[in-house]
Protein backbone atom coordinates (compact mmCIF):
# COMPACT_ATOMS: atom_id res chain seq x y z
CA UNK A 1 0.00 0.00 0.00
CA UNK A 2 1.78 3.65 -0.92
CA UNK A 3 1.34 5.74 1.62
CA UNK A 4 -0.97 8.99 1.55
CA UNK A 5 0.16 11.92 0.30
CA UNK A 6 -0.65 14.40 3.63
CA UNK A 7 1.78 11.41 5.58
CA UNK A 8 4.79 12.30 2.90
CA UNK A 9 4.44 15.78 3.51
CA UNK A 10 4.31 15.63 7.34
CA UNK A 11 6.94 13.59 7.98
CA UNK A 12 9.58 14.73 5.58
CA UNK A 13 11.73 16.52 6.34
CA UNK A 14 12.39 20.61 5.24
CA UNK A 15 14.70 19.93 2.46
CA UNK A 16 12.31 16.90 1.05
CA UNK A 17 9.72 19.33 1.34
CA UNK A 18 11.35 21.72 -0.91
CA UNK A 19 11.90 19.10 -3.13
CA UNK A 20 8.53 18.36 -2.96
CA UNK A 21 7.28 21.29 -3.53
CA UNK A 22 9.48 21.92 -6.70
CA UNK A 23 8.07 18.64 -7.94
CA UNK A 24 4.62 19.89 -7.46
CA UNK A 25 5.42 22.95 -9.24
CA UNK A 26 7.03 21.59 -11.63
CA UNK A 27 4.60 18.82 -12.63
CA UNK A 28 2.14 21.92 -12.70
CA UNK A 29 4.37 23.78 -15.26
CA UNK A 30 4.42 21.07 -17.52
CA UNK A 31 1.87 18.62 -17.39
CA UNK A 32 2.95 17.52 -20.77
CA UNK A 33 5.48 15.53 -19.24
CA UNK A 34 5.20 12.30 -17.34
CA UNK A 35 5.24 12.27 -13.72
CA UNK A 36 7.86 9.74 -13.78
CA UNK A 37 10.58 11.72 -15.78
CA UNK A 38 9.82 14.77 -13.42
CA UNK A 39 10.95 12.16 -10.42
CA UNK A 40 13.89 11.40 -12.48
CA UNK A 41 15.06 14.30 -12.99
CA UNK A 42 14.52 15.86 -9.30
CA UNK A 43 17.06 12.68 -8.07
CA UNK A 44 13.99 9.82 -7.08
CA UNK A 45 14.60 6.80 -8.25
CA UNK A 46 11.51 5.24 -8.95
CA UNK A 47 9.65 6.69 -5.82
CA UNK A 48 6.31 7.50 -7.45
CA UNK A 49 4.44 8.27 -4.13
CA UNK A 50 6.51 11.57 -4.19
CA UNK A 51 4.50 12.80 -6.94
CA UNK A 52 1.28 11.75 -5.58
CA UNK A 53 2.44 13.77 -2.58
CA UNK A 54 3.20 16.73 -4.14
CA UNK A 55 -0.15 16.28 -6.37
CA UNK A 56 -2.26 18.33 -3.64
CA UNK A 57 -0.16 21.03 -3.27
CA UNK A 58 -0.22 21.83 -6.68
CA UNK A 59 -3.90 21.41 -7.17
CA UNK A 60 -4.61 23.34 -4.07
CA UNK A 61 -7.69 21.23 -3.60
CA UNK A 62 -5.86 19.81 -0.05
CA UNK A 63 -8.45 20.01 2.51
CA UNK A 64 -5.82 20.30 4.85
CA UNK A 65 -4.09 23.33 2.83
CA UNK A 66 -7.07 24.84 2.51
CA UNK A 67 -7.40 24.48 6.32
CA UNK A 68 -4.25 26.37 6.50
CA UNK A 69 -5.01 28.87 4.04
CA UNK A 70 -8.41 30.31 5.63
CA UNK A 71 -6.31 30.35 8.89
CA UNK A 72 -3.99 32.03 8.04
CA UNK A 73 -6.28 35.08 6.20
CA UNK A 74 -5.30 35.76 2.69
CA UNK A 75 -4.91 39.86 3.60
CA UNK A 76 -2.43 38.65 6.00
CA UNK A 77 0.14 37.17 3.48
CA UNK A 78 0.70 34.25 5.85
CA UNK A 79 2.29 31.45 4.30
CA UNK A 80 0.27 27.84 5.20
CA UNK A 81 2.97 26.17 4.63
CA UNK A 82 5.45 28.00 6.65
CA UNK A 83 8.46 27.72 4.34
CA UNK A 84 7.79 31.11 2.73
CA UNK A 85 11.98 31.14 3.06
CA UNK A 86 11.79 29.12 -0.27
CA UNK A 87 10.33 31.18 -2.65
CA UNK A 88 11.76 30.33 -5.62
CA UNK A 89 14.40 27.41 -6.33
CA UNK A 90 15.58 27.28 -10.29
CA UNK A 91 15.39 23.56 -10.70
CA UNK A 92 19.32 22.63 -11.63
CA UNK A 93 18.56 19.55 -13.39
CA UNK A 94 16.54 21.40 -16.12
CA UNK A 95 18.83 23.41 -18.41
CA UNK A 96 15.65 25.52 -19.22
CA UNK A 97 15.61 27.09 -15.59
CA UNK A 98 12.15 25.92 -15.49
CA UNK A 99 10.67 28.41 -12.79
CA UNK A 100 9.44 26.69 -9.90
CA UNK A 101 6.87 28.52 -7.17
CA UNK A 102 5.84 28.62 -4.08
CA UNK A 103 2.76 27.32 -3.30
CA UNK A 104 1.76 29.26 -0.37
CA UNK A 105 -0.30 31.40 -2.59
CA UNK A 106 -2.46 28.63 -3.92
CA UNK A 107 -3.21 28.07 -0.16
CA UNK A 108 -4.59 31.49 -0.39
CA UNK A 109 -6.88 30.74 -3.33
CA UNK A 110 -4.56 33.17 -5.52
CA UNK A 111 -6.66 33.72 -9.08
CA UNK A 112 -3.20 32.25 -10.20
CA UNK A 113 -4.07 28.72 -8.57
CA UNK A 114 -6.50 27.89 -11.48
CA UNK A 115 -5.43 24.55 -13.16
CA UNK A 116 -5.22 26.23 -16.59
CA UNK A 117 -1.90 28.17 -15.83
CA UNK A 118 0.30 26.17 -17.39
CA UNK A 119 3.81 26.63 -18.15
CA UNK A 120 5.95 24.90 -20.66
CA UNK A 121 9.31 24.75 -20.54
CA UNK A 122 10.22 25.45 -24.09
CA UNK A 123 7.94 28.06 -23.63
CA UNK A 124 9.21 29.76 -20.69
CA UNK A 125 12.27 31.81 -22.08
CA UNK A 126 10.06 33.43 -25.11
CA UNK A 127 7.56 34.09 -22.36
CA UNK A 128 10.60 35.45 -20.40
CA UNK A 129 11.43 37.09 -22.94
CA UNK A 130 8.41 39.01 -23.47
CA UNK A 131 8.81 40.28 -19.79
CA UNK A 132 6.59 37.98 -18.26
CA UNK A 133 6.85 37.32 -14.67
CA UNK A 134 6.89 33.75 -14.46
CA UNK A 135 6.15 33.92 -10.77
CA UNK A 136 2.79 34.91 -11.92
CA UNK A 137 2.83 36.72 -8.44
CA UNK A 138 2.68 33.44 -6.64
CA UNK A 139 5.95 34.79 -4.59
CA UNK A 140 7.34 37.67 -3.39
CA UNK A 141 10.04 39.11 -4.56
CA UNK A 142 13.29 40.24 -2.28
CA UNK A 143 16.05 42.08 -3.46
CA UNK A 144 19.09 42.40 -1.78
CA UNK A 145 20.92 45.60 -3.34
CA UNK A 146 24.54 47.23 -2.73
CA UNK A 147 24.96 48.75 0.55
CA UNK A 148 22.92 52.43 0.44
CA UNK A 149 25.04 55.11 2.21
CA UNK A 150 22.98 55.43 5.24
CA UNK A 151 23.97 51.53 5.79
CA UNK A 152 27.73 52.35 5.67
CA UNK A 153 27.02 54.65 8.56
CA UNK A 154 28.06 58.59 8.96
CA UNK A 155 29.00 60.46 6.16
CA UNK A 156 32.12 60.54 7.16
CA UNK A 157 32.66 56.69 6.84
CA UNK A 158 31.37 56.61 3.57
CA UNK A 159 33.45 59.59 1.87
CA UNK A 160 36.54 57.43 2.94
CA UNK A 161 34.37 54.88 0.96
CA UNK A 162 33.86 57.01 -1.84
CA UNK A 163 37.23 58.06 -2.23
CA UNK B 1 27.16 44.71 -34.13
CA UNK B 2 23.82 44.50 -34.60
CA UNK B 3 21.50 46.00 -32.35
CA UNK B 4 19.90 42.74 -31.78
CA UNK B 5 23.18 41.08 -30.27
CA UNK B 6 23.74 44.14 -27.91
CA UNK B 7 20.44 43.64 -26.79
CA UNK B 8 21.10 39.82 -26.55
CA UNK B 9 23.97 41.23 -24.35
CA UNK B 10 22.29 42.97 -22.13
CA UNK B 11 20.29 40.30 -21.50
CA UNK B 12 22.39 38.09 -20.35
CA UNK B 13 24.15 40.86 -18.12
CA UNK B 14 20.43 41.59 -16.59
CA UNK B 15 19.90 37.97 -15.88
CA UNK B 16 23.15 37.14 -14.05
CA UNK B 17 21.85 40.08 -12.24
CA UNK B 18 24.90 42.38 -13.10
CA UNK B 19 22.78 45.08 -14.43
CA UNK B 20 19.24 46.77 -14.98
CA UNK B 21 17.63 48.49 -17.36
CA UNK B 22 15.75 51.63 -16.79
CA UNK B 23 12.38 52.66 -18.96
CA UNK B 24 11.57 55.75 -19.44
CA UNK B 25 8.35 57.25 -17.70
CA UNK B 26 5.66 57.61 -19.43
CA UNK B 27 2.20 57.41 -17.46
CA UNK B 28 0.22 60.17 -18.52
CA UNK B 29 2.92 61.77 -21.05
CA UNK B 30 2.39 64.70 -22.70
CA UNK B 31 4.84 64.72 -25.57
CA UNK B 32 6.73 62.17 -27.60
CA UNK B 33 9.07 60.39 -25.51
CA UNK B 34 12.77 58.80 -25.98
CA UNK B 35 11.89 54.61 -26.53
CA UNK B 36 14.90 52.84 -25.12
CA UNK B 37 15.72 51.79 -22.08
CA UNK B 38 18.58 53.04 -20.01
CA UNK B 39 21.28 50.30 -18.78
CA UNK B 40 23.35 50.06 -15.51
CA UNK B 41 25.24 48.19 -13.39
CA UNK B 42 24.17 47.14 -10.64
CA UNK B 43 26.92 48.57 -8.43
CA UNK B 44 28.53 51.85 -10.12
CA UNK B 45 32.22 49.87 -9.25
CA UNK B 46 31.28 47.63 -11.68
CA UNK B 47 31.07 50.33 -14.17
CA UNK B 48 34.48 51.70 -13.24
CA UNK B 49 35.96 48.26 -13.02
CA UNK B 50 35.09 47.18 -16.34
CA UNK B 51 34.98 50.54 -18.33
CA UNK B 52 38.18 50.89 -20.24
CA UNK B 53 39.66 53.98 -19.54
CA UNK B 54 42.58 54.97 -21.50
CA UNK B 55 44.30 58.67 -22.00
CA UNK B 56 41.56 59.82 -24.22
CA UNK B 57 38.84 58.96 -22.00
CA UNK B 58 38.89 62.21 -19.65
CA UNK B 59 38.58 61.54 -16.44
CA UNK B 60 35.26 63.75 -15.82
CA UNK B 61 33.45 61.65 -18.13
CA UNK B 62 33.88 58.58 -16.42
CA UNK B 63 32.81 60.47 -13.02
CA UNK B 64 29.96 62.10 -14.43
CA UNK B 65 28.84 58.05 -15.27
CA UNK B 66 29.94 56.67 -12.13
CA UNK B 67 28.27 59.13 -10.18
CA UNK B 68 24.28 58.78 -11.69
CA UNK B 69 25.07 55.00 -11.51
CA UNK B 70 26.03 55.07 -7.33
CA UNK B 71 22.60 57.24 -7.59
CA UNK B 72 20.82 54.77 -9.40
CA UNK B 73 21.71 51.68 -7.14
CA UNK B 74 20.93 54.02 -4.17
CA UNK B 75 17.63 54.70 -6.13
CA UNK B 76 16.91 51.47 -7.05
CA UNK B 77 17.39 50.09 -3.34
CA UNK B 78 15.35 52.51 -1.98
CA UNK B 79 12.61 51.57 -4.09
CA UNK B 80 12.94 48.31 -3.00
CA UNK B 81 13.13 48.89 0.42
CA UNK B 82 10.78 51.37 1.02
CA UNK B 83 6.76 50.32 1.65
CA UNK B 84 4.64 50.45 -1.23
CA UNK B 85 5.43 50.35 -5.03
CA UNK B 86 7.86 51.94 -6.17
CA UNK B 87 9.30 52.48 -10.12
CA UNK B 88 12.40 53.89 -11.63
CA UNK B 89 12.68 55.50 -14.55
CA UNK B 90 14.19 57.75 -16.37
CA UNK B 91 12.71 60.47 -18.45
CA UNK B 92 13.68 61.48 -21.99
CA UNK B 93 12.13 64.03 -24.73
CA UNK B 94 12.28 63.43 -28.53
CA UNK B 95 13.78 66.83 -27.93
CA UNK B 96 16.43 65.89 -25.54
CA UNK B 97 15.48 66.95 -22.55
CA UNK B 98 16.10 64.47 -20.58
CA UNK B 99 16.29 63.98 -16.19
CA UNK B 100 17.85 61.07 -15.26
CA UNK B 101 15.84 59.28 -12.76
CA UNK B 102 12.24 59.21 -12.10
CA UNK B 103 10.89 57.65 -8.85
CA UNK B 104 7.19 57.20 -9.27
CA UNK B 105 5.25 55.24 -6.54
CA UNK B 106 3.01 55.25 -3.71
CA UNK B 107 4.85 58.09 -1.58
CA UNK B 108 5.15 60.10 -4.74
CA UNK B 109 6.75 61.26 -7.85
CA UNK B 110 10.50 62.57 -7.82
CA UNK B 111 12.30 63.64 -10.55
CA UNK B 112 16.18 63.66 -10.15
CA UNK B 113 19.22 65.03 -12.26
CA UNK B 114 22.66 64.38 -11.07
CA UNK B 115 25.46 66.14 -12.25
CA UNK B 116 28.90 65.83 -11.47
CA UNK B 117 29.76 69.48 -11.50
CA UNK B 118 30.83 72.21 -8.49
CA UNK B 119 28.28 74.53 -9.89
CA UNK B 120 24.85 74.55 -10.94
CA UNK B 121 24.32 75.95 -14.54
CA UNK B 122 21.14 77.89 -15.47
CA UNK B 123 21.33 74.76 -18.44
CA UNK B 124 21.57 71.53 -15.96
CA UNK B 125 18.02 72.47 -14.64
CA UNK B 126 15.83 72.77 -18.40
CA UNK B 127 15.44 68.77 -18.22
CA UNK B 128 13.29 69.26 -14.94
CA UNK B 129 12.07 72.55 -15.92
CA UNK B 130 10.58 70.42 -18.52
CA UNK B 131 9.26 67.73 -16.72
CA UNK B 132 7.99 70.28 -14.50
CA UNK B 133 5.16 71.46 -16.82
CA UNK B 134 4.54 68.14 -17.57
CA UNK B 135 4.01 66.96 -14.12
CA UNK B 136 3.44 70.05 -11.83
CA UNK B 137 2.74 67.80 -8.62
CA UNK B 138 6.21 65.89 -9.03
CA UNK B 139 9.10 67.28 -6.25
CA UNK B 140 12.80 67.46 -8.34
CA UNK B 141 16.07 67.55 -7.00
CA UNK B 142 19.38 68.45 -8.59
CA UNK B 143 22.02 66.30 -7.16
CA UNK B 144 26.19 68.25 -7.74
CA UNK B 145 29.22 68.10 -6.31
CA UNK B 146 29.22 71.66 -4.33
CA UNK B 147 27.97 72.04 -0.40
CA UNK B 148 25.42 74.65 -0.67
CA UNK B 149 21.15 74.12 -1.36
CA UNK B 150 18.97 75.99 -2.38
CA UNK B 151 15.97 76.32 -4.66
CA UNK B 152 15.89 77.32 -8.35
CA UNK B 153 12.86 77.57 -10.32
CA UNK B 154 11.16 74.89 -8.20
CA UNK B 155 14.44 72.46 -7.92
CA UNK B 156 15.79 72.14 -5.02
CA UNK B 157 19.68 71.88 -5.83
CA UNK B 158 21.81 70.08 -3.17
CA UNK B 159 24.33 68.36 -2.64
CA UNK B 160 24.82 64.53 -4.17
CA UNK B 161 26.37 63.55 -1.16
CA UNK B 162 23.77 65.13 1.30
CA UNK B 163 20.82 63.18 -0.93
CA UNK B 164 22.38 59.91 -0.37
CA UNK B 165 22.81 59.94 2.67
CA UNK B 166 19.74 61.08 4.10
CA UNK B 167 18.37 58.43 1.53
CA UNK B 168 16.89 56.18 3.76
CA UNK B 169 13.98 53.08 3.16
CA UNK B 170 10.63 54.94 3.86
CA UNK B 171 11.95 58.66 3.60
CA UNK B 172 13.22 60.45 0.46
CA UNK B 173 15.80 63.18 0.62
CA UNK B 174 15.47 64.88 4.10
CA UNK B 175 13.52 68.23 3.84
Amino acid sequence: MSPRAEDIWYSATPIQRRLLIAIAALAGGTAEVSGREFLHRAGFKGNASALAAARPFLTGRDPLLEKYGAASGTGSGGCACGYCGTIITVFEADPASVPVMHPCKMAVKSPFCAPEWRLRHHSAQKLRRQGVNLLGERAAHMHMHPYMAVELGTSATWRGLAR
Amino acid sequence: MSRKTVEGYLEILEDLMLGFRLQVFSKRAKRQLASHPKFYFFDTGVFRANRPAGPLDAASELDGAALEGLVAQHLRAWCDYSKGKHGLHYWQTRSQLEVDFVVYGESGLYAIEVKNAKRVRPADLSGLKGFAEDYPQSRRYLLYRGEDRFERDGVLCMSCEEFLVGLRPGRFAEN
